[in-house]
């Protein structure tokens, strides 16, 4: 028989999926932020005036580094859950599956709908191919994690 | 074609008998109060497990707490 989940432990339960919450939109909002810097720095660094020079590149090294923590604290966040049994079943139970996996089509479907805007826009404008391919992971790992963290509230 | 009619609940109704907030039921229940929030507004159809999961929290039938709207 399944054990169920004290009142304490339910307290424990929401105090950690805001953690989970907490470390997701700060995970999303500075991969967004480091890729728009990393991409302006790329293609657009030679072309931003009045900027001191290397000021895009310490910029996305910092929202880099802030990416990694924020990511670093989610999988922290995960390995906890997954410690305990209890936890385990309440923060990763079928709705969460369920909007996880429903998530995880948004992904799929933006980055369809970015190829063909790009396949599109390519016609007219030539686009380099490394600028599609980091921008199309951009866009399916951020609208991923966006239609969760939309579909998570509760 | 699959029975469109929306699933209605009174977890609102019984969680008020027993003086039980969602967090409560949650506990009872062992999922997330989201989970049990977006149940009771009828935002999640719950599967058969969960629903029966949630009826034996309250202690009652199943078609005690949800049922189909009639069209």
């Amino acid at each position: 028989m399944r054990e169920e989940v004290s009142v304490e432990s339910q307290e424990r339960v929401d105090r950690i999926d805001r953690s989970r919450v907490t470390a997701l939109k700060g995970f999303v909002a500075s991969y967004v932020l480091w890729q728009v810097t990393v991409l302006s720095d790329e293609f657009l660094g030679h072309r931003l005036e009045g900027l001191p020079a290397d000021t895009l590149f310490w910029l996305a090294l910092a929202l880099g580094v802030s990416w990694l923590a924020f990511g670093a604290r989610h999988a922290w966040i995960g390995r906890k859950i997954s410690a305990d049994p209890a936890l385990a079943r309440a923060l990763d139970d079928e709705r969460t599956r369920h909007i996880r996996g429903t998530a995880y089509a948004a992904g799929f479907w933006s980055l369809g709908a970015f190829l063909i805007a790009v396949r599109l826009v390519a016609l007219a404008v030539p686009i380099p191919g490394a600028l599609v391919a980091q921008l199309g992971i951009a866009v399916a790992l951020a609208s991923a994690i966006i239609a969760y963290l939309v579909l998570d509230r509760g | 074609m699959p029975d469109a009619s929306p699933l209605t609940n009174r977890m609102k109704v019984l969680r008020a008998e027993r003086d039980w907030t969602q967090a409560d039921l949650a506990a009872h229940v062992g999922v997330t109060r989201k989970t049990i929030n977006t149940v009771e507004r009828a935002v999640y159809v719950p599967s058969t497990i969960l629903a029966l999961r949630i009826a034996r929290a309250f202690g009652v039938r199943v078609e005690q707490v949800f049922w189909l709207e009639e069209e």
